[in-house]
């Protein structure tokens, strides 16, 4: 089906909010990086909130938009009431950064870390639809909650690097980096493997216009690009590293929004043979 | 129609609905005020209520059967349904027949009167159209009409086509009004589908099926009765394959009807072949036929002479046959001929002969199967099989009570479409597949097909009567009647060396460019088009075109500015049909409280709405156009043609003929129309809100035209006699005047004149470079291109569910080897016509290898038409042009359309 | 009561008459189509077969469109029939996503059949029935069926490929149509419960 951009940049930027909350919560639970906590929280929360825009312009009646807490058990549903709650403990999380006791924004932290991997995975889980085969499989939460992650590690780094944080503190970013893109490796090639038919596999990696998309984008600049930069990155902060980890945060972007965009592209209904 | 399903929701259904529907409104009312309806139809989105609902009459197809509903809502029609009271259709419609509104409101018609300011003409200049009054224009085309009427009014040429659908005036009164015989029909040669069942059957088509008992089907070329999608030929089509009927379908493609059935793909152009190894498998190896069918009800028996023609009593003159009984001659009506031979020689008086069938039988014999395979590709096994399946399917001797009448009851039919016949041999193919359900005794009895469109055909509802000539054979009918031999020749379509054939554009327009070779001493100067394409549907565009140069003034009466619009100096704007009044006699049969019924009704057409741009009728334009010429009143008068009811199609019945000297409005003459139909109180203004029709009931089986004339009063002819004598006689005048028949070498063109049918071998030598055949078809949303069909944007879109759409079909096994794949840009390029097309392969398992398949009726070139009409591929350009190779009988098209297809480099 | 349709395979010509019906019947803009035929050719040469499948809306019993619409503009009527209520949607396409039938568009605007002109008179008479920005399907018509009609696509078949009735009624003809020919529902292992059968298949 053709792609729905205004999704494509809603799951992308709560993708990117949740992933850098969840990024800075656990630092914070790790007692690390105490210098990205403000700026990391205000992106998370812009990146939310463009995700929020984002999802208002996908509606074409917004006025009614406020029908949906009639119904909040359904995917979109629990979609909006994840968003609403992760961004009002975001909100709560960065009141409590200046004035409350640690052990409460520590619980703060936590629920922060739950709530932004919740969303991650249901921003993804509302495309499990029966009536899309190629959705219809865990690997697509999975990648979408991986993709998110990685979007917030590398944010997290790019603020690090930016902070001129310590060698020690980058180094363990970039083995969660790393870790990070391993996992969306093999995440989105369990995905792309779980793609029942001959013609939806085909579809991704064989003919159209989807290969060359899937392999260029999402392949070499999402994946191998980003695992080279961190592999070269020089060791101590400066001005390439923050070169280095802008660079390699435009990637996985650019990663993550050709895997969203490419979910519509191989998301034909069923074929309806008897 | 039998057995069909219910039209309604049943009283069941209708109940418990219209209990639901009270109790929800009763206690939404109460409860939430009107969110009680809203649950009803929570789309919110009912349609608007209507200010009027009008019964009228469909014009989205050539012969429209269907009755419609519309209803109109402040001067607008918004929505046309079928009328389920109407016997032919009872409710349902075709997609052309659902997509008449798009075409009313279609924005590229011709809103007003235009005439050309530049001089110069052509596909690509622009005619500088200026607006002008109705007044304005009927003056200057009158004046234009009443120079060419002083000079000779041979020098007027009338030209239409099918778009005339449901029209009461066709032109043929008009023409002989004014004088001219150039009344030219542009939709026949691509559909020559009349000679053999004119000269076998006396009727205008045929046969076709029963769709009340046939149980064999097999159908030659054929799309009518499903691929075509009319609404009441599906809905026979459907209930006969639900009740069991088989169908066997011979074509190169698998049509709708194939799919149904068993497809048995044949090679192009090679129909004939099949067709004789399938007589040939009757009569030599199974040796099963109807021998008492063939003695009494056929010429089998008559004796044979020497010279070929009949043996006859020196007294009475009447043919003679042998009573093998009484091994004596007798006249072929003697009642006491204890048996008929069918074989054997004899002597009478001093000339040997032999029965006609002893003849018939040896001409026969040697087309095998094995003959045939090599022409037709289908192995001779399946003819075998096919021909023993029609044999045991006919239950030969069984008969049929109907309405108390015993008739023979043989539920086999093997019928002919315009693919089969459309050939370089169509007359003989034609007469040749009617003499297949002669030999089991299926022609016009229950089961069997039948002449006309069957016992279920809309147009006449009444059968054509078999009456017997002389010689107590079927008297042929419409274009199998002798045309008297016309020198020097009048008319420009040739007909003096053709005059069977259907109608002739093809030979018209080669005739204009070459009128030596037609011994015409004129060429025309005064062009009317209306509702026909000739330069679409005839072949090379340029050819045409080059003929359309040739004319002084050229008026049309258009529905969008289409190519003829194009290059006239006059366009007309037309009424479409739900702006026009009309009237005909239809029939059907009709599920009636009683029984079955054959009802015979009044099918009126209203001006539903107002024209929506400042149009007008086509009927009462002619009127106009005759008064204003004058040649409208008087005994030699367009009123005085209109009451011969021969030269139009509606019949007026005293007291309802036309007052010679008065002017009548179309609306008038439909009123008239109807009223001799169905009576004196049949009134148009009184049926325009009414959905019941006004109809007569008939027995039902006088669907059947053997209930007319049952066992023993008239012969069907399996020796043609009478043909022979009509080529004898043509070519006895050919010769007295030392003529030529164009393109054709005499005796080739005479060996289609034979009285017993046999294969002729192709007039042109194959070359191996043009290896292919390309094959055209009618589609569901295509068939023709009347009624704006090629530029209603709704037809189209229903269209893109066609998986072969404006593509070149080339069976996969057959592209592939030329390494072609789907989405190749290639050229199918003519031989015969030297012309070339281009479109994108489609490789499919649904055609012959042999086959290039091109569907549908597209190629315009019109910029002033909707673009989407310039779509898709123009087939009739790889169509023969000259007429060297067309029907010497039917006079149509040769369907063998040789062609190679390559890639455009 | 539970309205189903059920589709005789055998029947169906593939004309898609019933595809035009619709529309004109419901005034649904270019694009939009509540029903249509598909055909596909299958079988290798000379066996080749078309397949004519007529879809619409299921009308499913356990719709998947009204599981994932998140304002409940999506329901299902007490007598079988899934509609949308146009003032309830607020246009989120997930139903569309979501339907594994492809029987729901979403209307973006009400656009002309002939673009660069003048809408139609006709057009115009309808373009108010819609309420663009909202999502669109068959509703087998209700309003015709509330009144004791048959729906359009089903009257306008020439082929008699399509009968309704009531799906709870056993002495109905649909009910005895699904009973006697096996009907089939497309996609049946979805759970969805589709109140479209398919016979003669
Ligand atoms: N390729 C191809 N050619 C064919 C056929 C085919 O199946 N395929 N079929 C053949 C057969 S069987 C026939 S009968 C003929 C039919 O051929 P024609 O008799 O020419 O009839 P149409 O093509 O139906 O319509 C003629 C033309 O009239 C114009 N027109 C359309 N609607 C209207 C209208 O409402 N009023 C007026 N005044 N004009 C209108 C259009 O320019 C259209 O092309 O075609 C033959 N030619
Ligand atoms: N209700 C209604 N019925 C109508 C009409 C109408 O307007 N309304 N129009 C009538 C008219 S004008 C006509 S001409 C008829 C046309 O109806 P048909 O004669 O049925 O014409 P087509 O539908 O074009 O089908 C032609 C078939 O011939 C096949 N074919 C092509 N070449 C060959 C060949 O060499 N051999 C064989 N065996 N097959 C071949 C094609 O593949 C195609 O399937 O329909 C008539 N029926
Ligand atoms: S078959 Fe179609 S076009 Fe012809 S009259 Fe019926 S509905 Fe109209
Ligand atoms: S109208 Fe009837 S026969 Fe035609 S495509 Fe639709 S369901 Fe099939
Ligand atoms: S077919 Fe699709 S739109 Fe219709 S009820 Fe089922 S899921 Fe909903
Ligand atoms: S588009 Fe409308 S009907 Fe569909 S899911 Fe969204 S709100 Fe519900
Ligand atoms: S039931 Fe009504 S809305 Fe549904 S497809 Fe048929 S005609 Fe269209
Ligand atoms: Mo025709």
């Amino acid at each position: 089906m053709e792609v729905q951009w205004t999704l494509v940049l809603f799951t992308l930027f709560t993708g990117l909010g949740a992933g850098t909350f969840a990024f800075v919560a656990t630092t914070d639970l790790m007692g690390k990086a105490e210098e990205i906590r403000s700026p990391g929280s205000w992106m998370a929360l812009i990146s939310l909130a463009i995700g929020g825009v984002s999802s208002v312009f996908h509606l074409a009646h917004p006025e009614r938009a406020l029908l949906v807490l009639s119904r909040l058990g359904t995917n979109v549903g629990r979609e909006f009431a994840l968003l609403a709650l992760t961004g009002l403990v975001l909100l709560l999380y960065m009141g409590l950064t200046r004035r409350a006791a640690a052990s409460t924004r520590m619980t703060v932290a936590a629920i922060g870390l739950l709530l932004s991997a919740a969303l991650a995975f249901t921003v993804g889980a509302t495309y499990m639809l029966p009536g899309r085969p190629a959705w219809n499989t865990f690997f697509l939460p999975l990648t979408y909650l991986v993709s998110a992650l990685v979007l917030g590690v590398f944010t997290g780094y790019v603020l690090l690097a930016w902070k001129r944080a310590g060698a020690d503190l980058l180094r363990s970013v970039g083995v969660m980096a790393l870790g990070g893109l391993v996992l969306e490796a093999v995440v989105v090639g369990f995905y792309a493997a779980s793609l029942t038919t001959p013609a939806m596999v085909g579809s991704v990696i064989l003919t159209g216009s989807v290969p060359l998309l899937f392999w260029f984008l999402v392949v070499a600049i999402g994946l191998v690009i980003p695992t080279l930069l961190m592999l070269v990155r020089p060791k101590g902060p400066g001005s390439k590293q923050t070169a280095v980890a802008g660079i390699a945060l435009l990637s996985v972007v650019a990663g993550g929004l050709t895997e969203r965009a490419l979910m519509f592209l191989v998301g034909a209904g069923p074929t309806l043979g008897l | 129609m039998a057995g069909i399903l219910s039209r309604k929701l049943t009283r069941r259904t209708m109940f418990k609905v219209s209990a639901a529907a009270a109790a929800l409104a009763a206690a939404g009312e109460a409860l939430f005020g009107d969110l009680g309806a809203r649950m009803v139809k929570a789309q919110g989105e009912a349609a608007p209520p209507y200010d009027e609902t009008v019964y009228s009459w469909c014009r989205q197809c050539a012969l429209p059967p269907c009755g419609i509903k519309v209803d109109v809502k402040d001067g607008v029609a918004v929505r046309v349904q079928g009328n389920p009271e109407c016997p032919s259709n009872l409710g349902a419609l075709c997609s052309r027949g659902n997509a008449t509104i798009a075409g009313v409101y279609n924005p590229y018609r011709v809103k007003a009167p235009l005439k050309r300011t530049n001089p110069e003409r052509g596909l690509d200049k622009d005619p500088g159209w200026v607006e002008i009054s109705w007044d304005e224009a009927m003056e200057t085309i009158a004046a234009e009409m009443k120079k060419v009427r002083a000079d000779d009014p041979r020098k007027f040429m009338y030209c239409l086509g099918f778009a005339r659908s449901g029209s009461m005036l066709e032109g043929m009164e008009f023409c002989e009004a004014f004088g001219t015989p150039n009344y030219i029909e542009v939709d026949g040669p691509t559909c020559s589908v009349h000679f053999g069942s004119s000269l076998l059957l006396g009727n205008f088509v045929g046969p076709a099926y029963d769709p009340n008992y046939t149980r064999l089907l097999i159908q030659l070329g054929d799309g009518s009765p499903a691929s075509g999608g009319y609404a009441p030929d599906s809905a026979d089509f459907a209930s006969s394959i639900s009740r069991g009927m088989k169908v066997i379908v011979i074509d190169p493609r698998l049509t709708t009807e194939a799919s149904k059935g068993e497809w048995v793909p044949i090679r192009p152009g090679t129909d004939l072949a099949f067709i004789l190894a399938m007589q040939q498998t009757i009569v030599h190896e199974l040796k099963r036929f109807d021998v008492e069918f063939l003695k009494r009800r056929t010429n089998a028996p008559y004796l044979i002479g020497p010279d070929d023609h009949y043996v006859r009593d020196k007294a009475s003159n009447k043919p003679l046959v042998w009573d093998a009984k009484a091994s004596a001659a007798k006249t072929f009506d003697d009642a006491t001929v204890g048996d008929y031979a069918l074989e054997g020689s004899f002597a009478v008086e001093g000339v040997s002969c032999e029965p006609a069938f002893a003849i018939y039988k040896r001409g026969i014999a040697s087309y095998t199967p094995e003959w045939a395979e090599e022409k037709t590709t289908i192995p001779a096994a399946t003819v075998r099989r096919i021909a023993q399946e029609f044999v045991e399917e006919a239950r030969i001797g069984s008969t049929i009570t109907i309405d108390g009448m015993v008739m023979p009851f043989r539920p086999v039919c093997l019928q002919s479409g315009r693919g089969a016949v459309t050939q370089f041999y169509g007359g003989n193919y034609h007469c040749a597949a009617i003499m297949v359900n002669m030999l089991v005794g299926g022609l016009d009895v229950p089961g069997s097909g039948s002449g006309g469109l069957g016992p279920q055909h809309k147009c006449t509802p009444i059968p054509l009567a078999l009456k017997p000539d002389a010689d107590g054979v079927v008297l042929p009918k419409v274009e199998a009647l002798p045309r008297a031999f016309e020198w020097p020749p009048n008319r420009l379509d040739g007909k003096t060396f053709f005059p069977y054939s259907h109608d002739n554009p093809h030979i018209v327009f080669d005739a204009i460019l070459d009128p030596k070779k037609y011994y015409l001493d004129y060429t025309p100067e005064v062009l009317y088009v209306w509702a026909g394409n000739p330069i679409l549907r005839v072949y090379d565009q340029e050819k045409v075109l080059k003929a359309f140069e040739k004319f002084r003034f050229i008026f049309t009466l258009s529905y969008s500015v289409d190519e003829p619009a194009l290059l006239a100096d006059i366009v007309l704007p037309e009424a479409v049909g739900l702006e026009r009044y009309s009237g005909a006699q239809r029939g059907a049969l009709y599920e009636t409280p009683e029984g079955l019924r054959n009802a015979v009704f009044g099918m009126v057409a209203q001006q539903v709405i107002k024209p929506v741009y400042n149009s007008r009728q086509p009927d009462d334009v002619l009127i106009e156009l005759a008064e204003r010429i004058g040649i409208l009143y008087g005994p030699r008068g367009m009123n005085a043609k209109i009451n011969t009811g021969v030269l139009s199609p509606v019949k007026l019945v005293a007291p309802f003929l036309l007052d010679l000297d008065r002017k009548y409005s179309a609306k008038e003459l439909a009123n008239l129309v109807f009223k001799s139909s169905q009576g004196a109180e049949a009134d148009v203004d009184a049926q325009r809100n009414v959905a019941k029709m006004r109809m007569r009931l008939l027995p039902s089986r006088t669907a059947y035209p053997y209930s007319g004339f049952p066992m023993g009063t008239t012969r069907y002819a399996l020796y043609m006699e009478n043909l022979l004598c009509k080529g004898e006689e043509l070519r006895g005048n050919i010769r007295r005047v030392g003529a030529m028949i164009p393109g054709w070498d005499e005796d080739a063109f005479f060996d289609h004149y034979k009285p017993v049918v046999h294969w002729m071998d192709h007039p042109k030598a194959d070359s191996p470079d043009f290896d292919l055949w390309a094959i055209n078809w009618k589609t569901a949303q295509f068939s023709f291109g009347l009624g704006g069909s090629v530029d209603n944007p709704w037809l189209h879109e229903a269209a893109q569910f066609d998986p072969y759409l404006h593509l070149v079909c080339l069976n996969r096994a057959t592209g592939e080897a030329r390494g072609f794949k789907d989405g190749d840009l290639v050229w199918v390029e003519s031989e015969d016509s030297g012309c070339k097309v281009q479109g994108r392969v489609k490789l499919s398992e649904a055609f012959h290898p042999d086959v290039v398949g091109i569907g549908g009726l597209f190629g315009h070139r019109s910029q002033q038409m909707n673009p989407l009409a310039l779509q898709g591929i123009h087939f009739n350009s790889l169509m023969n042009t000259g007429p060297e190779t067309a029907d010497p009988l039917g006079g149509g098209f040769d369907g063998r359309h040789k062609v190679k297809v390559y890639k455009v480099e | 009561m539970r309205y189903g349709m059920v589709i005789d395979l055998q029947r169906c010509v593939g004309c898609n008459s019933c595809t035009i019906a619709c529309k004109q019947a419901n005034g649904t803009p270019p694009g939009v189509l509540r029903t249509r035929v598909l055909i596909k050719e299958t079988g290798t040469y000379p066996n080749t077969r078309y397949q004519y499948l007529p879809i619409l809306c299921m009308h499913c019993q356990v719709p998947e469109c009204s599981r994932v619409c998140p304002t409940g503009a999506t329901k299902v009527l007490e007598n079988g029939i899934v509609t949308i209520d146009k003032d309830a949607c607020i246009g989120c396409q997930f139903c569309v996503m979501a339907c594994p039938y492809g029987a729901r568009s979403f209307v973006e605007e009400y656009t002309s059949y002939f673009p660069g002109q003048e809408m139609t008179a006709y057009e115009k008479s309808q373009s108010g029935r819609f309420q663009t920005g909202t999502a669109d399907k068959c509703d087998f018509c209700a309003d015709r069926v509330a009144a004791g009609e048959l729906p359009v696509c089903v009257v306008t078949c020439g082929a008699h490929a399509r009968i309704f009735g009531d799906l709870d009624d056993p002495e109905s003809e649909v009910s005895k149509l699904v009973a006697q020919h096996h009907g089939k529902q497309l996609l049946s292992e979805l759970g969805s419960k589709p109140s479209v059968f398919y016979i003669n298949g």
